[in-house]
């Protein structure tokens, strides 16, 4: 049997090991995740041999629990067989820093007979701050071979494929020696001397990175430029995804209706249209806001602005149990939960992630705003306050804040119970370097989210979207909700509402809002006998209004809505993402107590 | 000279790292020392950040950012003869 040579490619974080893995392998990837934690571990083919990516560590002495998998994924491949030999990158604008991890690998190779290749990388940054390396005396005193090369321009990358065919035979050159029982503190010290004698002038490179953080780092402009970076994030991901989504969703629904067309009425053409296409609409509407905001978090990312702006959150956060790059996937929040648990990966702390990841369903969605405009305005009346403040733009400020400040006493509450323990971080970041991103590996990260998300998530999304169409379809068909499965669940748990003012018909509405949420205002629209009710929400308003819906019911169900985790997508990608089933189930019976508990509470207050 | 933290290192002062209290745990001391913060070692505090937050540190080649309660484990004693 013919084992095919893979090699594995490591370095520390920022040092541009994703440019060259995608350059190397092209669209040839595989990636594969490990639940809990956000370690990928990239597989790729080039030419007849495999490339193995691991993610960016400063040592191999794990600290977090992303770590550990990381770098015990790592020491299991060295130990396999078919592994043909290390690549070990080295920032040459970082030479010091990078020869930690650098030294460290080269003592594991030496130790396991493994041949190892050292790669010099960002020589296109080193040459345009006019310093360079003297690489044979460096190779000489590393006593490994060095590569200098530019994923960026190109330029290397050929030599670098024959050093790796040269491995592959000849093997026993590429294998360094390190003496056995050298300590990581003797090795700390031969990186800082290699760095000191062979690496650039760090005045010189680090310049124009100072000069830009005297004002991204300022108080004044600074916080002026994350306020703008904001907003055009979240600009992004919720008004100009917003035309791809609906495009999306027309396109399914259209080939719904089409194919249904193609069958006799009936059962058959109702759950072709309905639940089989209404079920695929349900998660792949959500590919395109996956997609951009991955993309644009992974421009700040890589412009190396994010570490930045975790910097100027870090500290109002993580009074609240979170990390300062736990604002970004917050905000995102604000716009798609979905995307925004995504998002999470780039905290570090597990503790922190699952934290974030947990007040993520807090924050008003878009799918909330609809039922929020149908309750505002049957509630309350379009007068404005001073002649400038309208209350019903109070009432959604309100909704907003609550759920951000519900969100913060949730972690606050939780970091210090029940995650207590769960491995942390302390907040110790590199500030890379600001750089001008590639976009091909950006594109390509933005479309492994969003494959992984439809592969992961989509079949559970799709499993209860059906199941609630069965519910609400059987025993009498289309256009008798009133008198389906659902509507008497909806009667069973009518008791549940009662205390809060609200009937059955409200019941079945929530029931099918755990679908997506605005399902809420087009299910009591048919219950009510307001057709296509999402686009007439002011009749729908009315009707609730001329019924009676009083201003305690409604402020009620206000509350239950801006708490409760109505969002079976959600769910799917939080179990995804935290892999564990448990919290997701827990966060679903806590949101759905606390909302409960909330909702009795207001009504109460407004009664 | 009396050491101080690292956290009160004021913006644009280097000062030479003393030691690491061994109160920080052995995890966290390791990893500062993988990133450079070791005994002996030069340190520039590049500048403090809004809202008492992380600092902003230049040792090695790179550039740091540590929030106060791992840098108030950091002892260091001011550099007379550097300062940019």
């Amino acid at each position: 049997m013919t084992h095919i040579p893979h090699f594995v490619i490591l370095g520390k974080p920022n040092c541009g090991k994703s440019l060259l893995f995608n350059t190397l392998t092209g669209m040839q990837q595989h990636v594969a995740n490990f639940p809990g934690v956000t370690v990928e571990v990239r597989t790729g083919k080039v030419d007849d041999w495999v490339l193995m990516d691991f993610p960016g560590v400063y040592s191999l002495n794990p600290l977090t629990k992303d770590e550990q998998v990381a770098v015990s994924r790592l020491h299991a491949k060295i130990m396999e067989p078919d592994l043909a030999g290390m690549i070990c990158l080295l920032d040459a604008t970082r030479l010091q820093q990078s020869l930690v991890l650098g030294m460290q690998v080269q003592r594991e190779a030496s130790r396991l007979k493994k041949p190892l290749l050292f790669v010099l990388t960002m020589m296109d940054e080193l040459q345009r701050h006019q310093q360079e390396i003297n690489i044979p005396a460096f190779a000489k005193a590393l006593g490994s071979p060095v590569l200098p090369i530019s994923s960026k321009t190109g330029a290397g990358i050929p030599q670098l494929k024959e050093k790796i065919q040269e491995m592959r035979t000849q093997g026993g050159a590429f294998i360094p020696f390190v003496p056995s029982g050298e300590s990581d503190e003797e090795l700390r010290k031969q990186a800082k001397r290699l760095g000191r004698q062979f690496g650039p002038k760090v005045e010189v490179v680090l310049k124009n990175q100072n000069r830009l953080d005297e004002f991204f780092l300022s108080s004044l402009f600074g916080g002026f430029a994350f306020v703008l970076i904001m907003m055009f994030l979240f600009q992004a991901i919720f008004t100009w995804s917003a035309p791809i989504m609906d495009f999306v969703k027309e396109g399914i629904n259209d080939l719904g209706g089409w194919t249904a067309h193609l069958l006799p009425a009936g059962l058959l053409a109702d759950f072709t249209k309905d639940a089989f296409f209404g079920g695929f609409g349900s998660f792949l509407t959500f590919v395109p806001q996956i997609f951009i905001l991955t993309f644009i978090i992974g421009i700040l990312e890589d412009t190396g602005y994010l570490a930045r702006a975790a910097i100027v959150c870090h500290r109002p956060l993580s009074s609240f149990g979170l990390s300062g790059k736990s604002f970004v996937p917050m905000l995102s929040g604000h716009a798609c939960a979905i995307p925004a648990i995504f998002a999470a990966r780039t905290i570090e702390s597990p503790k922190r992630r699952i934290l974030t990841i947990l007040a993520i369903p807090l924050m008003s969605c878009s799918a909330r705003l609809p039922v929020y405009s149908l309750l505002i305005t049957a509630l309350i009346p379009p007068v404005t306050f001073m002649g400038v403040l309208g209350w019903q733009g109070i009432a959604f400020f309100a909704l907003y804040a609550f759920g951000i400040i519900t969100a913060l006493l949730v972690t606050t509450f939780l970091g210090k119970t029940s995650f207590k323990k769960e491995s942390d971080a302390p907040f110790m970041i590199e500030l890379p370097p600001y750089r001008i991103p590639s976009w091909r590996p950006l594109v390509r990260r933005s479309l492994d989210n969003a494959t992984t998300f439809v592969t992961k998530a989509g079949g559970v999304i799709f499993t209860v979207a059906v199941t609630v169409w069965i519910l609400g379809y059987f025993p009498n068909g289309e256009g008798h909700l009133d008198s389906s499965w659902l509507a008497t669940l909806g009667h069973w748990i009518e008791p549940l509402f009662r205390p809060i003012g609200l009937d059955w018909k409200f019941g079945v509405a929530v029931l099918a809002s755990f679908v997506a949420r605005e399902v809420f205002v087009g299910t009591l629209g048919t219950l009510l006998g307001i057709a296509a009710a999402d686009e007439h929400i002011t009749d729908l308003a009315t009707k609730l209004h001329d019924m009676g819906l009083t201003t305690a019911s409604g402020a009620a169900l206000l509350g239950f809505y801006a708490i409760a985790l109505q969002c079976g997508s959600t769910m799917a990608v939080m179990r995804k993402e935290t892999g564990k089933a448990s919290i997701p189930l827990l966060a679903f019976a806590g949101y759905g107590l606390l909302a409960y508990a909330v909702a009795f509470v207001i009504y109460r207050i407004f009664l | 000279m009396m050491p101080i933290t690292l956290w009160d290192l004021k913006p644009k002062i280097q000062a030479i790292i003393q030691r690491i209290d061994p109160a920080l745990p052995a995890d966290y001391q390791l990893r500062l020392r993988e990133l450079g913060f070791q005994e002996g070692e030069s340190i520039l505090c590049v500048r403090h950040t809004p809202f008492a937050g992380p600092a902003v540190y230049c040792i090695g080649d790179s550039i740091f950012s540590i929030a106060p309660e791992v840098a108030k484990f950091v002892e260091v004693v001011l550099d007379c003869e550097g300062g940019r």
